[in-house]
């Protein structure tokens, strides 16, 4: 008998076990009918004070807007926050970070997938393609219109010219052999941009192509992704090859969770994330070169959990992800110049209890937009959502009427104007790449 | 309310004690009601519980504390006694319960709740080839413990 065959028969054991939880049942429903009726008191003061005078209410939500909330960062501590950023949401450009709700934040843009084409004007002007994943390699132009697949895979990341493709697919029949984690099985593909010529060129992760055209930086995962310490996070390394495989070379250690190596436009560095000694679990932003013996940290000074660079056209900035400080709850997009000055954050800070993200920058060829990956705490903390009968997004609750779970939260790629202002929802997927 | 018993299992299987198990899971739903404010915006608070009730089951402090309120409440004839599982499968659980946490909580929640490996990353907060490691350093772990064959 194997260890997973014991497993299957004990775990059944157990739930064919009935709990009695008698006073359990009874608390919840006192604390139920305590709820509704303190809401009904609620109403009854709002009512109240309608009928009342509004000049007076109107005081009471100015002072309780003063009013500082407080956060629990990561060791329980409650800090006074700063007052929540309001200026991004105006009009239809309303941005994902000033919702008051993460759980909604698709129908910012009342964009679900059944209702794309109400939005289609207000899509974000400007050229350029977006490659990016959805349960495989997509395209579509910017403003999310004519989209199609291109492949199974996942990672894309389009040539300079655009002309052609590299992305990640696992090796299935690796994958199911394999009982340890299949880091291993995944494999570096390239293909032109209409998805014909697929060739697999090598093993590993996160492909990059060369300015040229001519090489592909990728990563590798450790043998050991996982050491006892979660904290201390997985172990990888940075590699580069010819386009057709060969030549395969390590350029620098990495943190594969946070990584995506990405090539300068001048061809001559790499920009990479990899721990760095903010503390445990912490990565910066680092570039090496590629032909050369130089590696510098970019000290931007924003949080400690720094990842996916993605270099300007021009390439005198970087944008990337990272935390505020050690707030792993509110992860942003900023920019920092090449040398590591002019440090700013371009979406909105986050103050709430539950994880928001917002990751994998790409900047468009031209310069003017930057694409991103918003990933709301459901997929972040296995929490699962729910759609209601008009397909819309639901929040809380333990499995309410008419709403049932339906798999982990949706990423979502928005699009923003290159300081951060006029961000637009174009599509569900992550993994964004600008391309012409 | 659906979800209390498949709760208290998985504290169940990380604590051995049926009525701790309750306990514990009783005071993960009491958190989660005090914090209701705050979590009942989530998509899943049944994840947030869980993710309450996998620490609490395993911090040996917590779990004392809770045991001693359930001796009390066992004291005063509250509940019926429960009946142990099949010997095999208790020396299972006793063998998970002997893992290092993350392992043990890892397995529960693999095995028990049947999460995926991505549910669990996220529950755990941690990266899915973090879960994967444990998961298999937790397997070969529990064939040393029971003599049994692994899977590496």
């Amino acid at each position: 008998m194997t260890v997973e065959s014991r497993a299957r028969t004990a775990s059944q054991a157990v739930r064919a076990r009935e709990s009695t939880a008698p006073d359990f049942r009874a608390f919840l429903r006192h604390a139920a009918a305590a709820r509704r009726r303190r809401q009904a008191a609620v109403v009854s003061l709002v009512i109240a004070a309608l009928v009342g005078a509004a000049l007076p209410l109107s005081r009471v939500y100015e002072d309780y807007g003063r009013i500082a909330p407080t956060q629990r960062g990561k060791h329980g501590v409650e800090t006074p926050t700063p007052p929540r950023a309001r200026t991004r949401s105006q009009g239809l450009g309303l941005h994902p970070g000033a919702e008051p709700r993460i759980g909604i934040a698709p129908q910012a843009g009342a964009a679900s997938p059944g209702r794309r084409t109400e939005t289609q004007a207000d899509r974000v002007a400007g050229g350029g393609r977006i490659f990016y994943s959805s349960n495989g390699v997509w395209v579509m132009d910017a403003d999310g219109s004519d989209r199609k697949q291109l492949a199974v895979g996942s990672k894309p990341d389009p040539s300079f010219d655009g002309r052609r493709v590299a992305f990640v697919r696992v090796n299935d029949e690796c994958s199911v052999r394999s009982s340890s984690p299949n880091v291993e099985c995944l494999e570096i593909w390239v293909m032109d941009d209409d998805g014909s010529d697929q060739r697999m060129v090598g093993r590993g992760d996160w492909p990059a192509w060369s300015p040229d055209g001519r090489r592909i930086a990728f990563m590798r995962w450790g043998s050991d992704p996982g050491p006892e310490d979660v904290y201390n996070g997985p172990t990888g390394d940075v590699y580069v090859m010819n386009a057709d495989g060969s030549r395969v070379r390590l350029l620098a250690a990495t943190h594969p969770d946070r990584s995506r190596p990405r090539w300068s436009p001048d061809g001559r560095w790499i920009a990479f994330a990899s721990p760095s000694d903010g503390g445990p679990g912490c990565t910066g932003i680092y570039i090496t070169e590629v032909d050369g013996p130089k590696q510098e940290g970019l000290d931007h000074g924003a949080g400690c959990r720094s990842g996916g660079p993605s270099w300007s056209p021009d390439g005198k900035q970087i944008a990337f992800f990272s935390s505020r400080g050690s707030n792993s709850f509110d992860m942003g997009i900023y920019v920092v110049n090449r040398d590591g000055s002019s440090l700013r954050r371009l979406t909105p800070t986050w103050d709430g209890d539950r994880p928001r993200s917002m990751l994998w920058p790409s900047w468009s060829p031209d310069g003017s937009r930057i694409a991103y990956t918003f990933d709301s705490d459901g997929a972040f903390t296995g929490g699962w959502y729910c759609r209601d009968n008009d397909n819309r997004i639901q929040g809380g609750g333990f499995q309410p009427d008419g709403c049932q779970p339906s798999g982990p939260a949706p990423e979502e790629i928005y699009v923003m104007n290159a300081d951060g202002s006029s961000p637009r929802h174009v599509i569900q997927g992550r993994f964004p790449a600008f391309s012409p | 309310m659906r979800e209390f018993e498949p709760v208290v299992r998985l504290a169940y299987v990380l604590c051995g004690n049926w009525s701790t198990a309750e306990d514990i899971a009783q005071d993960g739903f009491v958190i989660a009601h005090r914090k209701w404010a705050r979590i009942a915006d989530y998509d899943k608070p049944e994840a947030w519980v869980r993710r309450v009730v996998c620490d609490l089951a395993v911090s040996v402090i917590r779990r004392r504390v809770v045991e001693a309120k359930a001796l009390v409440r066992l004291a005063r004839r509250q509940r019926p006694s429960e009946e142990p599982l099949a010997a095999a499968d208790e020396d299972f659980w006793a063998a998970v319960r002997r893992l290092p946490r993350r392992q043990a909580q890892v397995v529960a929640l693999y095995y028990l709740e049947d999460l995926s490996i991505g549910n669990i990353a996220g529950l755990m907060e941690c990266a899915e080839g973090t879960v994967k490691a444990h998961l298999h350093k937790a397997r070969t772990n529990l064939a040393a413990l029971l003599g049994e064959e692994g899977d590496a």
